[in-house]
């Protein structure tokens, strides 16, 4: 039994275009139900963003302090972050950021689609490229992360007119070139 | 006498305090002990402690090793002197006096093994080379670190955490330096290696903000260091002899830095490192070395030195002895390290 109720006008769209189309409207209302249980099922996996005392910590966590004050001396945080753009501490968007970069995907940044989203993942925020290539990291083998990377090269390169995107593929050959060399 | 300060680093003080007794009755526990009978509590001179000097005669100043330490928490807990607290204090003490010998080993080696830090696209970076030394480990086992690095949740990204040089040469930013020391510090056999690699992403930053920092010449006292090392060589090529006069009016002397003056700033304006030298000479060695941007040493003039002028006995003999007092300069640079923590 479906667990979800179409809506009257739904069903009145189904009415009409079962006959205007000569289709079965019971394979319709089939067609609706899926679409509306997918949906449903999108919208309750999409997490709540955290608030800025969890994210501050699990960064606490991950450099081994206790606060933020510990946080700015630790030693690991400071070679973590040469060469990042200074950090404001009292924002919860730089929080944020240290989440993605040490920690993981912020739940409510989880399976992302949309521009520069590839297999779930926002290129331009995380750097996850065992995730973008659809690759399992403890077992593939230099020839499938090759593999993997002509594949997406193959949407995004430049050349390519229709998909082809430079900042995307850029992103892509950048983590290429950073795991490739670990073999 | 002597004493192995590796062995022997527990003032008494410190222990007195930790113990929660002052100096004069740690003293006291210490001669019972070494008088017992009991050769379960029994302490020795040697093995638990040594004698730093003496106050007066009967006033002897004693280092601890961490077995003496231990002997008297013991003691006091046997005792029923010692509490919990005054017990974990001693362990902590201990703890504390391991973590500063193993900081003063990761700032020794990360301040001697530093030659190649270059400060590039907002970020500090180190050899491979360089890298593998502070670690203490072998190219190797850093090569494996960072292959398992790079099949992790969060691996290495190229330009950021690992780089690579003109020649192809692996560099490491101190992002890239966080990682290998979390891959080492859980990875490595030896539990004495796991904590001295955890311990270098404390330490290493002040070391290397220190030699990233340190004050260069100015422009103004390198030139004059030149001009000193000119005259001191008479305005003559230290290599082929020619001197600039009214026949040779072409000849023109440039001041070569032997260790060369962008990565070994801090020895830039010293005439030592200095040697006069034919301008055309200089562009030889440079092209024969890889070109100005190379960071150049006495050992690759040296080598350059032996190559095209093999017969030059003396020069490659006084160049030598030249590398002996410019590697005391650049080890000396040692006393301006910072204090080591309390």
């Amino acid at each position: 039994m479906p667990q979800v109720v179409l809506a009257p006008q739904v069903k009145t769209e189904i009415d009409r275009l079962a006959q205007v189309r000569q289709v079965d409207s019971e394979l319709l209302e089939q067609f609706a139900y899926f679409v509306l249980e997918i949906s449903q099922q999108q919208s309750s996996n999409k997490a709540q963003s955290l608030k800025t005392d969890e994210l501050k910590k699990a960064i606490y966590k991950r450099f081994g302090v206790k606060n933020t004050s510990e946080l700015k001396k630790s030693g690991a945080f400071r070679m973590a972050t040469d060469g990042m753009d200074s950090l404001d501490f009292r924002l919860k968007p730089t929080w944020e950021t240290l989440y993605r970069k040490f920690v993981g995907i912020l739940p409510h940044e989880k399976s992302q689609e949309g521009y520069g989203c590839i297999n779930g993942i926002d290129i331009f925020k995380y750097f996850k490229p065992w995730q973008v290539f659809g690759l399992d990291p403890k077992t593939a083998t230099k020839n499938d992360v090759k593999a993997a990377y002509y594949q997406l090269s193959k949407i995004y390169h430049p050349d390519n007119l229709v998909t082809g995107d430079r900042a995307i593929f850029e992103q892509v050959e950048n983590m290429y070139k950073s795991i490739i060399a670990g073999f | 006498m002597p004493f192995d300060r590796e062995v022997f680093y527990i003032e008494e003080i410190k222990l007195a305090e930790a113990s929660g007794l002052n100096q004069q009755s740690l003293d006291e526990i210490v001669d019972f002990l070494q008088a017992s009978a009991d050769e379960s509590i029994r302490i020795k001179e040697w093995l638990h402690f040594v004698i730093q000097n003496y106050v007066t005669k009967q006033q002897p100043i004693r280092i601890f090793s961490r077995e003496g330490a231990l002997a008297i928490a013991s003691y006091l807990d046997l005792r029923g002197d010692a509490t919990q607290i005054a017990l974990n204090k001693v362990i902590a003490l201990l703890n504390q006096y391991s973590l500063n010998q193993i900081d003063a080993k990761i700032r020794r080696a990360v301040y001697e093994n530093s030659s190649s830090l270059v400060y590039k696209n907002k970020r500090h970076w180190l050899s491979r080379e360089d890298v593998v030394k502070i670690f203490m480990t072998t190219s190797s086992r850093v090569r494996r670190a960072f292959g398992n690095i790079q099949r992790s949740d969060f691996p290495m990204r190229i330009n950021i955490d690992f780089a690579y040089d003109d020649d192809g040469l692996r560099f490491f930013s101190l992002s890239g330096l966080e990682k290998l020391s979390i891959e080492l510090s859980l990875k490595l056999r030896s539990e004495e290696r796991r904590a001295y690699c955890k311990r270098v992403s404390e330490v290493a930053p002040p070391v290397l903000e220190f030699l990233a920092i340190a004050p260069s010449p100015e422009p103004k006292q390198i030139e004059q260091a030149m001009n000193f090392a000119k005259n001191r060589d008479q305005k003559t090529c230290q290599v082929t002899g020619v001197v600039r006069d009214k026949y040779n009016q072409r000849i023109e002397l440039v001041g070569h830095h032997l260790y060369d003056k962008k990565a070994y700033h801090f020895l830039s304006a010293d005439p030592d490192n200095i040697l006069t030298i034919d301008k055309k000479l200089h562009e030889d060695f440079h092209q024969w070395h890889g070109g100005t941007q190379k960071t150049c040493t006495i050992d690759d003039f040296i080598n350059y030195v032996e190559w095209r002028y093999p017969e030059k006995h003396e020069l490659i003999l006084t160049l030598h002895n030249k590398q002996r007092v410019l590697r005391l300069k650049l080890a000396q640079g040692q006393r301006t390290l910072p204090e080591s923590r309390d």
